[in-house]
Protein backbone atom coordinates (compact mmCIF):
# COMPACT_ATOMS: atom_id res chain seq x y z
CA UNK A 1 0.00 0.00 0.00
CA UNK A 2 1.98 3.04 -1.13
CA UNK A 3 1.47 6.05 1.20
CA UNK A 4 -0.72 8.43 0.38
CA UNK A 5 -0.19 12.14 -0.25
CA UNK A 6 -1.51 14.70 1.93
CA UNK A 7 -2.83 17.68 -0.15
CA UNK A 8 -2.68 20.67 1.72
CA UNK A 9 -5.62 22.64 0.70
CA UNK A 10 -5.39 26.31 1.70
CA UNK A 11 -8.00 28.42 2.62
CA UNK A 12 -9.44 30.83 0.33
CA UNK A 13 -8.12 34.48 1.12
CA UNK A 14 -10.84 37.12 2.22
CA UNK A 15 -10.03 38.98 -1.21
CA UNK A 16 -10.96 35.91 -3.13
CA UNK A 17 -14.17 34.92 -1.11
CA UNK A 18 -15.18 39.15 -1.54
CA UNK A 19 -14.62 38.20 -5.22
CA UNK A 20 -16.65 35.35 -5.64
CA UNK A 21 -19.03 36.82 -4.29
CA UNK A 22 -19.02 40.24 -6.02
CA UNK A 23 -18.55 39.02 -9.26
CA UNK A 24 -21.61 38.34 -10.91
CA UNK A 25 -23.00 41.76 -9.48
CA UNK A 26 -19.74 43.23 -10.88
CA UNK A 27 -20.45 41.48 -14.80
CA UNK A 28 -23.94 41.88 -14.32
CA UNK A 29 -23.52 45.71 -14.39
CA UNK A 30 -20.81 45.73 -16.88
CA UNK A 31 -23.48 43.76 -18.94
CA UNK A 32 -26.32 46.33 -18.59
CA UNK A 33 -23.75 49.18 -19.11
CA UNK A 34 -22.72 47.81 -22.43
CA UNK A 35 -25.97 47.12 -23.47
CA UNK A 36 -27.19 50.38 -22.79
CA UNK A 37 -24.09 51.59 -24.36
CA UNK A 38 -25.15 49.59 -27.90
CA UNK A 39 -28.73 51.06 -27.45
CA UNK A 40 -27.71 54.66 -27.28
CA UNK A 41 -25.40 54.55 -30.15
CA UNK A 42 -28.19 55.26 -32.93
CA UNK A 43 -29.31 58.54 -30.69
CA UNK A 44 -25.57 59.56 -30.46
CA UNK A 45 -25.56 59.38 -34.08
CA UNK A 46 -28.23 61.74 -34.57
CA UNK A 47 -27.12 63.91 -31.76
CA UNK A 48 -24.01 64.66 -34.09
CA UNK A 49 -25.82 65.27 -37.00
CA UNK A 50 -28.06 67.50 -35.33
CA UNK A 51 -25.46 69.55 -33.94
CA UNK A 52 -23.62 69.32 -37.54
CA UNK A 53 -26.88 70.99 -39.36
CA UNK A 54 -27.70 73.47 -36.52
CA UNK A 55 -23.97 74.85 -36.60
CA UNK A 56 -24.20 74.55 -40.81
CA UNK A 57 -27.82 76.75 -40.30
CA UNK A 58 -25.70 79.44 -38.51
CA UNK A 59 -23.17 79.78 -40.58
CA UNK A 60 -25.18 80.52 -43.20
CA UNK A 61 -25.77 84.89 -43.89
CA UNK A 62 -26.86 86.51 -46.54
CA UNK A 63 -23.70 88.26 -48.20
CA UNK A 64 -23.49 91.67 -49.53
CA UNK A 65 -22.90 90.73 -53.04
CA UNK A 66 -26.27 89.15 -53.26
CA UNK A 67 -28.00 91.74 -51.67
CA UNK A 68 -27.40 93.89 -53.81
CA UNK A 69 -27.89 91.72 -56.92
CA UNK A 70 -23.72 91.74 -57.53
CA UNK A 71 -23.92 87.83 -57.78
CA UNK A 72 -26.78 87.07 -59.95
CA UNK A 73 -26.78 83.26 -61.33
CA UNK A 74 -27.86 82.52 -65.15
CA UNK A 75 -31.52 81.38 -65.33
CA UNK A 76 -31.58 77.80 -64.54
CA UNK A 77 -32.98 75.13 -66.60
CA UNK A 78 -36.66 74.94 -65.22
CA UNK A 79 -36.88 71.37 -65.76
CA UNK A 80 -33.76 70.53 -64.33
CA UNK A 81 -34.24 72.58 -61.07
CA UNK A 82 -38.00 71.71 -60.48
CA UNK A 83 -36.67 67.79 -60.75
CA UNK A 84 -34.64 67.82 -57.23
CA UNK A 85 -35.82 68.46 -53.79
CA UNK A 86 -33.03 71.53 -53.42
CA UNK A 87 -33.18 72.70 -56.92
CA UNK A 88 -29.44 74.26 -58.75
CA UNK A 89 -27.59 77.05 -56.58
CA UNK A 90 -24.82 77.80 -59.20
CA UNK A 91 -23.24 80.54 -57.43
CA UNK A 92 -23.56 78.67 -54.00
CA UNK A 93 -24.73 81.86 -51.69
CA UNK A 94 -27.43 79.16 -50.27
CA UNK A 95 -30.11 80.42 -52.53
CA UNK A 96 -32.37 78.39 -55.45
CA UNK A 97 -31.17 80.63 -58.30
CA UNK A 98 -34.79 80.70 -59.52
CA UNK A 99 -35.71 82.18 -56.08
CA UNK A 100 -33.24 84.60 -56.42
CA UNK A 101 -33.71 86.08 -59.83
CA UNK A 102 -37.29 86.10 -59.32
CA UNK A 103 -36.77 88.48 -56.19
CA UNK A 104 -34.44 90.55 -58.07
CA UNK A 105 -37.19 90.87 -60.41
CA UNK A 106 -40.04 91.67 -57.94
CA UNK A 107 -37.81 94.72 -56.13
CA UNK A 108 -35.70 95.77 -58.52
CA UNK A 109 -35.65 99.30 -56.49
CA UNK A 110 -36.74 98.17 -53.12
CA UNK A 111 -33.09 96.94 -51.45
CA UNK A 112 -34.23 96.34 -48.11
CA UNK A 113 -37.11 94.46 -48.90
CA UNK A 114 -35.25 92.64 -51.54
CA UNK A 115 -32.51 91.67 -49.28
CA UNK A 116 -34.71 90.45 -46.30
CA UNK A 117 -36.77 88.70 -48.79
CA UNK A 118 -33.35 86.99 -50.16
CA UNK A 119 -32.55 86.12 -46.53
CA UNK A 120 -36.02 85.30 -46.33
CA UNK A 121 -35.45 82.77 -48.69
CA UNK A 122 -32.04 81.20 -47.91
CA UNK A 123 -33.74 80.46 -44.13
CA UNK A 124 -36.69 78.92 -45.92
CA UNK A 125 -34.32 77.12 -48.03
CA UNK A 126 -32.70 75.20 -44.75
CA UNK A 127 -36.18 74.07 -44.04
CA UNK A 128 -35.85 71.26 -47.53
CA UNK A 129 -32.41 70.46 -46.45
CA UNK A 130 -31.42 70.79 -42.44
CA UNK A 131 -34.39 69.16 -40.81
CA UNK A 132 -35.32 65.87 -39.54
CA UNK A 133 -35.92 66.28 -36.18
CA UNK A 134 -37.30 68.34 -33.68
CA UNK A 135 -33.88 70.05 -32.29
CA UNK A 136 -33.23 71.04 -35.66
CA UNK A 137 -36.79 72.05 -36.74
CA UNK A 138 -36.71 74.65 -33.42
CA UNK A 139 -33.26 75.66 -34.08
CA UNK A 140 -34.28 76.27 -38.05
CA UNK A 141 -37.57 77.89 -36.63
CA UNK A 142 -35.32 80.49 -34.13
CA UNK A 143 -32.60 80.79 -37.36
CA UNK A 144 -35.91 81.82 -39.80
CA UNK A 145 -37.03 84.53 -37.18
CA UNK A 146 -34.06 86.46 -38.54
CA UNK A 147 -35.59 86.87 -41.85
CA UNK A 148 -39.08 87.19 -40.60
CA UNK A 149 -37.61 90.18 -38.40
CA UNK A 150 -36.02 91.67 -41.16
CA UNK A 151 -38.76 91.70 -42.96
CA UNK A 152 -41.15 93.30 -40.00
CA UNK A 153 -38.16 95.82 -40.28
CA UNK A 154 -38.74 96.95 -43.76
CA UNK A 155 -42.49 97.24 -43.50
CA UNK A 156 -42.81 99.07 -40.14
CA UNK A 157 -45.80 99.88 -39.36
CA UNK A 158 -47.02 98.44 -42.29
CA UNK A 159 -47.31 94.48 -40.97
CA UNK A 160 -49.73 93.02 -43.17
CA UNK A 161 -47.26 94.12 -45.80
CA UNK A 162 -44.41 91.84 -43.75
CA UNK A 163 -46.75 88.69 -44.06
CA UNK A 164 -47.41 89.36 -47.97
CA UNK A 165 -43.32 89.49 -48.65
CA UNK A 166 -43.57 86.49 -46.36
CA UNK A 167 -45.87 84.08 -48.21
CA UNK A 168 -44.85 85.71 -51.57
CA UNK A 169 -41.49 84.07 -50.55
CA UNK A 170 -42.51 81.14 -49.58
CA UNK A 171 -44.26 80.48 -52.45
CA UNK A 172 -41.63 81.06 -54.77
CA UNK A 173 -39.21 78.53 -52.43
CA UNK A 174 -41.96 76.16 -52.02
CA UNK A 175 -43.27 76.00 -55.30
CA UNK A 176 -43.31 72.30 -56.61
CA UNK A 177 -45.63 69.47 -55.03
CA UNK A 178 -42.17 67.80 -53.21
CA UNK A 179 -41.56 71.01 -51.89
CA UNK A 180 -44.77 71.21 -50.55
CA UNK A 181 -44.59 67.81 -49.22
CA UNK A 182 -41.41 68.31 -47.53
CA UNK A 183 -42.27 71.15 -45.76
CA UNK A 184 -45.63 69.80 -44.72
CA UNK A 185 -43.56 66.21 -43.68
CA UNK A 186 -40.73 68.63 -41.52
CA UNK A 187 -44.05 70.37 -39.73
CA UNK A 188 -44.59 66.90 -37.98
CA UNK A 189 -41.48 67.95 -35.70
CA UNK A 190 -43.23 70.77 -34.50
CA UNK A 191 -42.88 71.49 -31.08
CA UNK A 192 -43.63 74.68 -28.38
CA UNK A 193 -40.27 76.52 -28.14
CA UNK A 194 -39.23 79.85 -26.56
CA UNK A 195 -36.56 82.08 -27.92
CA UNK A 196 -34.85 85.30 -26.95
CA UNK A 197 -32.94 85.40 -29.76
CA UNK A 198 -33.07 89.18 -30.96
CA UNK A 199 -31.19 89.08 -34.75
CA UNK A 200 -33.17 89.80 -37.22
CA UNK A 201 -31.29 91.54 -40.99
CA UNK A 202 -28.10 89.94 -41.60
CA UNK A 203 -26.80 92.94 -43.75
CA UNK A 204 -28.01 96.68 -41.87
CA UNK A 205 -31.31 98.20 -43.98
CA UNK A 206 -29.60 101.45 -43.21
CA UNK A 207 -26.45 100.60 -45.79
CA UNK A 208 -28.86 100.58 -48.43
CA UNK A 209 -29.73 104.14 -48.12
CA UNK A 210 -26.16 104.96 -47.87
CA UNK B 1 -35.44 32.24 -8.92
CA UNK B 2 -36.49 34.34 -6.34
CA UNK B 3 -33.25 34.83 -4.87
CA UNK B 4 -32.56 35.65 -8.44
CA UNK B 5 -35.33 38.29 -8.65
CA UNK B 6 -33.94 39.71 -5.61
CA UNK B 7 -29.96 40.24 -6.64
CA UNK B 8 -31.05 41.82 -10.06
CA UNK B 9 -33.32 44.17 -8.15
CA UNK B 10 -30.43 44.88 -6.13
CA UNK B 11 -28.02 45.43 -8.41
CA UNK B 12 -30.46 47.73 -10.51
CA UNK B 13 -30.96 49.76 -7.51
CA UNK B 14 -27.20 50.59 -7.36
CA UNK B 15 -27.24 51.26 -10.97
CA UNK B 16 -29.72 53.60 -10.84
CA UNK B 17 -28.83 55.39 -7.84
CA UNK B 18 -25.03 55.65 -8.87
CA UNK B 19 -26.58 57.38 -12.01
CA UNK B 20 -28.73 59.52 -10.02
CA UNK B 21 -26.56 60.48 -7.65
CA UNK B 22 -23.71 61.50 -10.63
CA UNK B 23 -26.18 63.50 -12.73
CA UNK B 24 -25.28 67.03 -13.41
CA UNK B 25 -27.40 69.55 -11.49
CA UNK B 26 -28.81 72.20 -14.10
CA UNK B 27 -27.22 75.61 -13.06
CA UNK B 28 -28.48 78.71 -15.12
CA UNK B 29 -27.38 81.17 -12.17
CA UNK B 30 -29.65 84.25 -13.46
CA UNK B 31 -32.61 86.05 -12.80
CA UNK B 32 -31.29 89.84 -12.50
CA UNK B 33 -32.66 92.68 -11.05
CA UNK B 34 -32.12 95.33 -14.43
CA UNK B 35 -34.42 94.81 -17.02
CA UNK B 36 -37.42 93.34 -18.31
CA UNK B 37 -38.95 90.25 -20.29
CA UNK B 38 -41.84 90.53 -22.33
CA UNK B 39 -42.93 87.12 -23.26
CA UNK B 40 -45.31 87.08 -26.31
CA UNK B 41 -47.53 84.25 -26.71
CA UNK B 42 -49.29 83.59 -29.78
CA UNK B 43 -53.16 82.26 -30.53
CA UNK B 44 -54.77 79.65 -32.44
CA UNK B 45 -54.12 79.50 -35.88
CA UNK B 46 -51.12 81.39 -36.18
CA UNK B 47 -48.15 79.36 -38.01
CA UNK B 48 -45.02 79.56 -36.20
CA UNK B 49 -43.72 82.27 -38.90
CA UNK B 50 -46.86 84.98 -38.32
CA UNK B 51 -46.23 84.60 -34.54
CA UNK B 52 -42.58 85.52 -34.62
CA UNK B 53 -44.16 88.54 -37.47
CA UNK B 54 -46.47 89.41 -34.80
CA UNK B 55 -43.76 89.65 -32.06
CA UNK B 56 -41.75 91.74 -34.09
CA UNK B 57 -44.45 94.05 -34.76
CA UNK B 58 -44.52 94.79 -31.28
CA UNK B 59 -41.10 95.35 -30.64
CA UNK B 60 -41.26 97.90 -33.85
CA UNK B 61 -43.80 99.45 -32.15
CA UNK B 62 -42.35 99.53 -28.59
CA UNK B 63 -39.21 101.07 -30.17
CA UNK B 64 -40.77 103.30 -32.04
CA UNK B 65 -42.78 104.84 -29.13
CA UNK B 66 -40.51 104.16 -25.83
CA UNK B 67 -36.85 105.76 -25.32
CA UNK B 68 -34.32 103.19 -24.92
CA UNK B 69 -33.76 102.38 -21.21
CA UNK B 70 -30.02 101.16 -20.83
CA UNK B 71 -30.51 100.89 -17.25
CA UNK B 72 -33.66 98.41 -17.61
CA UNK B 73 -33.54 97.42 -21.00
CA UNK B 74 -36.52 95.52 -22.38
CA UNK B 75 -36.12 91.94 -24.16
CA UNK B 76 -39.45 90.00 -25.77
CA UNK B 77 -38.91 86.89 -26.29
CA UNK B 78 -41.71 84.61 -28.26
CA UNK B 79 -43.11 81.71 -26.41
CA UNK B 80 -44.29 79.78 -29.12
CA UNK B 81 -47.64 78.13 -29.30
CA UNK B 82 -48.12 75.60 -31.84
CA UNK B 83 -50.64 74.61 -34.08
CA UNK B 84 -52.18 70.60 -33.62
CA UNK B 85 -53.89 69.21 -36.60
CA UNK B 86 -54.26 71.80 -38.89
CA UNK B 87 -55.98 73.67 -35.42
CA UNK B 88 -58.33 71.75 -34.92
CA UNK B 89 -56.96 70.35 -31.75
CA UNK B 90 -55.99 74.37 -31.15
CA UNK B 91 -59.65 74.84 -31.09
CA UNK B 92 -60.17 71.60 -29.19
CA UNK B 93 -57.69 73.02 -26.31
CA UNK B 94 -59.01 76.57 -26.40
CA UNK B 95 -62.15 75.20 -25.40
CA UNK B 96 -60.88 73.38 -22.40
CA UNK B 97 -59.29 75.84 -21.16
CA UNK B 98 -62.30 77.61 -21.36
CA UNK B 99 -63.80 75.62 -18.77
CA UNK B 100 -60.43 75.72 -16.95
CA UNK B 101 -59.03 71.68 -17.72
CA UNK B 102 -56.54 71.87 -20.62
CA UNK B 103 -56.76 68.80 -22.44
CA UNK B 104 -53.10 68.43 -22.27
CA UNK B 105 -50.24 70.16 -20.50
CA UNK B 106 -47.51 68.97 -23.17
CA UNK B 107 -47.13 71.90 -24.80
CA UNK B 108 -46.95 74.26 -21.52
CA UNK B 109 -44.50 71.90 -19.82
CA UNK B 110 -42.55 72.69 -23.19
CA UNK B 111 -42.64 76.19 -22.92
CA UNK B 112 -41.75 76.30 -19.53
CA UNK B 113 -38.89 73.91 -19.21
CA UNK B 114 -37.80 76.63 -22.34
CA UNK B 115 -38.54 80.12 -20.87
CA UNK B 116 -36.73 78.74 -16.97
CA UNK B 117 -33.02 78.64 -19.85
CA UNK B 118 -33.97 81.84 -21.54
CA UNK B 119 -35.36 84.16 -18.95
CA UNK B 120 -32.93 85.97 -17.15
CA UNK B 121 -34.35 89.06 -15.60
CA UNK B 122 -36.40 88.99 -12.52
CA UNK B 123 -39.21 91.28 -13.75
CA UNK B 124 -41.59 89.48 -16.44
CA UNK B 125 -44.88 90.06 -18.46
CA UNK B 126 -46.58 87.91 -19.93
CA UNK B 127 -48.78 88.77 -23.11
CA UNK B 128 -50.94 86.29 -24.38
CA UNK B 129 -52.70 87.15 -27.59
CA UNK B 130 -56.04 85.20 -28.47
CA UNK B 131 -55.89 81.76 -26.88
CA UNK B 132 -52.19 82.98 -25.77
CA UNK B 133 -53.97 84.35 -23.12
CA UNK B 134 -54.68 81.16 -21.39
CA UNK B 135 -51.24 80.13 -21.67
CA UNK B 136 -50.30 83.23 -20.20
CA UNK B 137 -52.90 82.81 -17.20
CA UNK B 138 -51.52 79.41 -16.35
CA UNK B 139 -47.74 80.66 -16.61
CA UNK B 140 -48.41 83.45 -14.46
CA UNK B 141 -49.75 80.81 -11.81
CA UNK B 142 -47.27 78.21 -12.62
CA UNK B 143 -44.65 81.25 -11.69
CA UNK B 144 -45.80 81.99 -8.95
CA UNK B 145 -45.92 78.54 -7.48
CA UNK B 146 -42.73 77.62 -8.26
CA UNK B 147 -40.49 80.71 -7.05
CA UNK B 148 -40.94 84.03 -8.73
CA UNK B 149 -42.50 86.59 -6.40
CA UNK B 150 -46.17 88.38 -6.93
CA UNK B 151 -44.90 92.18 -7.40
CA UNK B 152 -42.57 90.77 -10.43
CA UNK B 153 -44.79 89.09 -12.58
CA UNK B 154 -47.48 90.37 -14.66
CA UNK B 155 -50.05 89.92 -17.32
CA UNK B 156 -51.65 91.66 -20.38
CA UNK B 157 -54.20 89.92 -22.42
CA UNK B 158 -55.01 91.20 -25.78
CA UNK B 159 -58.00 89.69 -27.74
CA UNK B 160 -58.38 87.75 -25.12
CA UNK B 161 -60.83 84.62 -25.07
CA UNK B 162 -60.58 84.29 -20.81
CA UNK B 163 -63.29 85.46 -18.39
CA UNK B 164 -60.16 86.83 -16.27
CA UNK B 165 -56.88 88.33 -16.38
CA UNK B 166 -53.90 86.79 -13.94
CA UNK B 167 -52.65 88.97 -11.01
CA UNK B 168 -55.20 91.89 -12.26
CA UNK B 169 -53.41 92.88 -15.60
CA UNK B 170 -54.69 94.89 -18.05
CA UNK B 171 -56.49 93.47 -21.09
CA UNK B 172 -57.43 94.94 -24.41
CA UNK B 173 -60.59 93.36 -26.57
CA UNK B 174 -62.50 95.50 -29.58
CA UNK B 175 -65.58 95.58 -30.10
CA UNK B 176 -64.87 94.65 -33.58
CA UNK B 177 -62.94 91.53 -33.13
CA UNK B 178 -65.28 89.17 -34.66
CA UNK B 179 -63.56 85.56 -33.19
CA UNK B 180 -64.52 87.67 -29.73
CA UNK B 181 -67.98 88.52 -30.97
CA UNK B 182 -68.18 84.74 -31.90
CA UNK B 183 -66.63 83.45 -28.57
CA UNK B 184 -68.98 85.54 -26.71
CA UNK B 185 -72.07 84.24 -28.38
CA UNK B 186 -71.04 80.53 -28.23
CA UNK B 187 -70.08 80.92 -24.46
CA UNK B 188 -73.57 82.45 -23.47
CA UNK B 189 -74.88 79.87 -25.47
CA UNK B 190 -73.19 76.68 -23.91
CA UNK B 191 -73.25 78.46 -20.34
CA UNK B 192 -70.21 78.72 -20.15
CA UNK B 193 -67.97 81.82 -18.68
CA UNK B 194 -67.96 84.77 -21.33
CA UNK B 195 -64.62 86.76 -22.38
CA UNK B 196 -64.19 90.08 -20.70
CA UNK B 197 -66.04 92.35 -22.47
CA UNK B 198 -64.89 94.50 -25.43
CA UNK B 199 -62.74 98.23 -23.91
CA UNK B 200 -62.17 99.55 -27.13
CA UNK B 201 -63.32 99.73 -30.99
CA UNK B 202 -60.55 99.30 -33.44
CA UNK B 203 -61.13 100.36 -36.80
CA UNK B 204 -59.79 98.16 -39.67
CA UNK B 205 -56.41 99.42 -40.68
CA UNK B 206 -55.85 96.96 -43.51
CA UNK B 207 -57.73 95.07 -46.42
CA UNK B 208 -55.91 92.26 -45.43
CA UNK B 209 -57.22 92.42 -41.95
CA UNK B 210 -60.62 92.85 -43.74
CA UNK B 211 -60.65 89.74 -45.94
CA UNK B 212 -59.16 87.44 -43.07
CA UNK B 213 -60.84 84.83 -41.47
CA UNK B 214 -61.50 86.48 -38.48
CA UNK B 215 -61.26 89.86 -38.94
CA UNK B 216 -60.34 92.88 -36.05
CA UNK B 217 -58.74 89.78 -34.25
CA UNK B 218 -54.76 90.05 -35.36
CA UNK B 219 -52.25 91.15 -33.05
CA UNK B 220 -50.47 92.70 -35.50
CA UNK B 221 -52.72 93.48 -38.27
CA UNK B 222 -55.46 94.83 -35.96
CA UNK B 223 -54.52 95.53 -31.98
CA UNK B 224 -50.80 96.62 -33.17
CA UNK B 225 -51.89 97.99 -36.20
CA UNK B 226 -54.82 99.92 -35.08
CA UNK B 227 -54.31 101.06 -31.85
CA UNK B 228 -50.42 100.43 -31.21
CA UNK B 229 -50.52 103.92 -29.06
CA UNK B 230 -52.77 101.53 -26.55
CA UNK B 231 -51.05 98.82 -26.63
CA UNK B 232 -47.81 100.09 -26.01
CA UNK B 233 -48.95 102.19 -23.13
CA UNK B 234 -50.68 99.19 -21.56
CA UNK B 235 -47.54 97.30 -21.80
CA UNK B 236 -45.72 100.06 -20.70
CA UNK B 237 -47.46 100.54 -17.45
CA UNK B 238 -47.69 96.65 -16.79
CA UNK B 239 -44.15 96.69 -17.20
CA UNK B 240 -43.14 99.67 -14.71
CA UNK B 241 -45.07 98.14 -11.92
CA UNK B 242 -43.23 95.19 -11.32
CA UNK B 243 -40.80 94.85 -8.45
CA UNK B 244 -36.98 92.92 -8.81
CA UNK B 245 -38.05 91.33 -5.45
CA UNK B 246 -35.55 88.59 -4.63
CA UNK B 247 -33.56 89.02 -7.72
CA UNK B 248 -30.09 87.12 -7.62
CA UNK B 249 -27.18 86.89 -10.02
CA UNK B 250 -26.85 83.33 -8.82
CA UNK B 251 -30.29 81.63 -8.40
CA UNK B 252 -32.78 80.84 -11.04
CA UNK B 253 -35.46 82.44 -11.19
CA UNK B 254 -38.33 79.75 -10.83
CA UNK B 255 -38.34 75.88 -10.81
CA UNK B 256 -38.79 74.58 -14.25
CA UNK B 257 -41.15 71.38 -14.34
CA UNK B 258 -38.99 68.31 -12.85
CA UNK B 259 -40.27 65.99 -15.44
CA UNK B 260 -41.55 62.38 -14.18
CA UNK B 261 -39.54 59.74 -12.40
CA UNK B 262 -39.07 57.86 -15.14
CA UNK B 263 -37.86 60.85 -17.24
CA UNK B 264 -35.88 61.45 -14.72
CA UNK B 265 -34.20 58.00 -14.24
CA UNK B 266 -33.80 57.52 -18.13
CA UNK B 267 -31.79 61.13 -18.38
CA UNK B 268 -29.69 59.91 -15.40
CA UNK B 269 -29.00 57.00 -17.15
CA UNK B 270 -28.42 58.03 -20.14
CA UNK B 271 -25.92 61.10 -18.68
CA UNK B 272 -23.55 58.33 -17.49
CA UNK B 273 -24.02 56.15 -20.72
CA UNK B 274 -23.67 58.78 -23.46
CA UNK B 275 -20.23 59.79 -23.16
CA UNK B 276 -18.94 56.67 -24.20
CA UNK B 277 -22.17 55.81 -26.35
CA UNK B 278 -20.94 59.39 -28.62
CA UNK B 279 -17.01 58.30 -28.69
CA UNK B 280 -18.28 54.83 -29.91
CA UNK B 281 -20.58 57.19 -31.81
CA UNK B 282 -17.33 59.00 -33.63
CA UNK B 283 -14.75 56.36 -33.57
CA UNK B 284 -17.82 54.29 -36.36
CA UNK B 285 -18.54 57.23 -38.05
CA UNK B 286 -14.86 57.88 -38.75
CA UNK B 287 -14.38 54.20 -39.94
CA UNK B 288 -16.98 53.88 -42.27
CA UNK B 289 -19.36 52.50 -39.79
CA UNK B 290 -23.19 53.51 -39.91
CA UNK B 291 -25.14 53.39 -36.97
CA UNK B 292 -27.38 50.14 -38.18
CA UNK B 293 -24.03 48.14 -38.05
CA UNK B 294 -22.56 48.56 -35.14
CA UNK B 295 -22.45 45.75 -32.83
CA UNK B 296 -21.05 45.89 -29.67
Amino acid sequence: MEPTMAVEVKPPTRARRAWRVLRWPVWTVLALYVALVAYRVPAMFDKQKTTAAVAFMQSQKLDWATATGKNVPDAPDEALNNATLLGTDTNHNGIRDDVELAINKLHPNQAAVRAAELQYALELQLELSQVFNTDTWVAEAKYEAHGIDCLVEAAHPQYFQAKEWMKETEDLVFNTEKRKLKRQFVGIFESAFVSSDQASCDIDPKTFAA
Amino acid sequence: MLCMKKYMTGVLSVLLATALFTAPATAFARCGAQGYTVGYVNGVLTSRPEAEADKKALVEAYTARVEPNQQNPVTFINIYNPTHLAGVGDLAESVSQMFGAPISDFDFTVMLQDLYRELTTRRVLMLGHSQGAFYANSLYTYLLAHGEPKEAVGVYAVATPASVVAGGGFYLNSQSDVALILITAAAKKAGMQAPLPPNIDIAPTSAKDIASTFPGHSFADAYVAGASDKVISDVQKSITALQPTFASETDDCFDAPPGTVAERVEAALFWVVDPVASVVATVSATVGVGAANVCL
